[in-house]
């Protein structure tokens, strides 16, 4: 190319759209001149275009090489990365390019480590069922570390203890529950308790003030 | 015989004039004083500064090597088939590594689907050269084209070449060598 020809500017191809391009397997030895041509730096008017541009065809040429698939491949895999360590824990290394462990055909049954999504989803589960119907769990179930739940201090067990300190329930009743102390320590009827006869006494109190009152005027 | 210096230090000269044009001029001297053609090149060179309007922007000092046992080619070579050896480089880029001539044999087999195209860098010869080529042979290693020279793997842009992508073979331009 003689030196005071047209020379090309690279496009910026940052985030631009991509068009599919479906190339027979044998016709790609004869891409490659094309390659060549577009890889050459005399025809780029800055070392910049050259660079940008050469890179731009030698990725074409890896995806031709790759049947158009393997990108699309490698982002699937980084996907199902990212899900299986959110939702399962699974710590992924990239050594060199050689990431491990290695993908499973299926994810484990189940994930306890610390960050996994399932397993602190499993949790709250676990602390909503014991603190409203006092369902136990041991330590470590569902995630590494978690102390256990025993049914105690739950909201159950609360109310239960409330309704056995008032009238003592269906459950083992206190001998201090609230209502035979307002009752005495017999056990309640129909026509004897504590609340009548302190009305009326109340009452009684009341008719002795009036008297009181009245050889006072 | 064969791999033989030639006997004499070719120096080429490559003058351009204002429409970028090139030319060149050679001049040889006896391949014995090889250690000092560098220097008789560059006195040389002053010459033409009073006498040519063209700029004198590049001098190549070059000694050659030939087989003397002239080897004859394969019936079916190609110097425009090439075999193409992509690298990823640590700068996250691709550099082709573009080596003439191909053996039909290197290619991939059946049934794989690039039977024919791409080429089987498992086999120990690719790998022999690539290792050369990247790496270097009994301690000598090839250096970048630009740079201070130093002696290390071959690079692109100043960064080393760290892993091979992909490998195939595809027509070339004779004229264009890497």
């Amino acid at each position: 190319m003689p030196r005071d020809a047209i020379k090309y500017v690279c496009p910026d191809l940052a985030n631009t759209p991509s068009a599919l391009l479906c190339v027979p397997i044998p016709l790609i030895p004869h891409f490659r001149q094309f390659f060549g041509d577009m890889q050459h730096q005399s025809i780029w008017q800055t070392r910049d275009d050259w660079f940008n541009a050469y890179q731009a065809f030698a990725e074409i040429e890896e995806m031709l090489m790759a049947g158009c698939m393997q990108q699309l491949i490698d982002e699937q895999r980084r996907v199902y990365r990212l899900l299986d360590s959110a939702l399962n824990g699974t710590q992924y290394t990239d050594v060199a390019g050689v990431i491990t462990p290695a993908l499973t055909s299926v994810p484990s049954a189940s994930a306890n480590t610390p960050n996994a999504l399932r397993a602190h989803v499993s949790r709250l589960w676990q602390l909503a069922e014991n603190e409203v119907a006092g369902v136990t769990a041991s330590a470590d179930e569902s995630i590494l570390g978690a102390p256990a739940l025993p049914d105690s201090h739950t909201v159950r067990d609360l109310l239960r203890r409330l309704t056995a300190g008032i009238d003592g329930n269906s459950e083992p009743a206190p001998d201090d529950n609230l209502l035979m102390a307002l009752r005495g320590t017999a056990v309640a009827t129909a026509d004897r308790n504590v609340i009548d006869s302190n009305i009326a006494k109340l009452s009684d109190l009341l008719t002795r003030l009036t008297e009181i009152r009245d050889k006072l005027v | 015989m064969g791999w033989q210096p030639d006997e004499t230090v070719r120096i080429t000269l490559y003058f351009r004039d204002y429409k970028g044009v090139t030319t060149l001029h050679i001049i040889n001297v006896a391949s014995s004083l090889l250690p000092i053609a560098g220097a008789f090149a560059a006195a040389y060179a002053e010459l033409f500064i009073p006498i040519s309007s063209c700029a004198l922007w590049k001098v190549k000092i070059s000694l050659r090597y030939l087989d003397d046992t002239d080897p004859a080619p394969a019936t079916n070579s190609d110097v425009n088939r090439c075999s193409v050896f992509q690298f990823a480089t640590a700068d996250g880029g691709r550099y082709d590594l573009v080596l003439p001539g191909l053996v039909a044999i290197k290619q991939l087999q059946p049934p794989d689907p690039y039977a024919g195209v791409g080429l089987n860098i498992a086999d120990v010869d690719i790998a022999a050269l690539l290792a050369a080529t990247v790496t270097g042979i009994g301690g000598t290693a090839p250096c970048a084209p630009w740079g201070p020279g130093a002696a290390g793997a071959l690079t692109w842009l100043g960064s080393d070449l760290v892993g091979l992508l992909t490998a195939y073979w595809g027509y070339e331009r004779a004229e264009r060598r890497y």
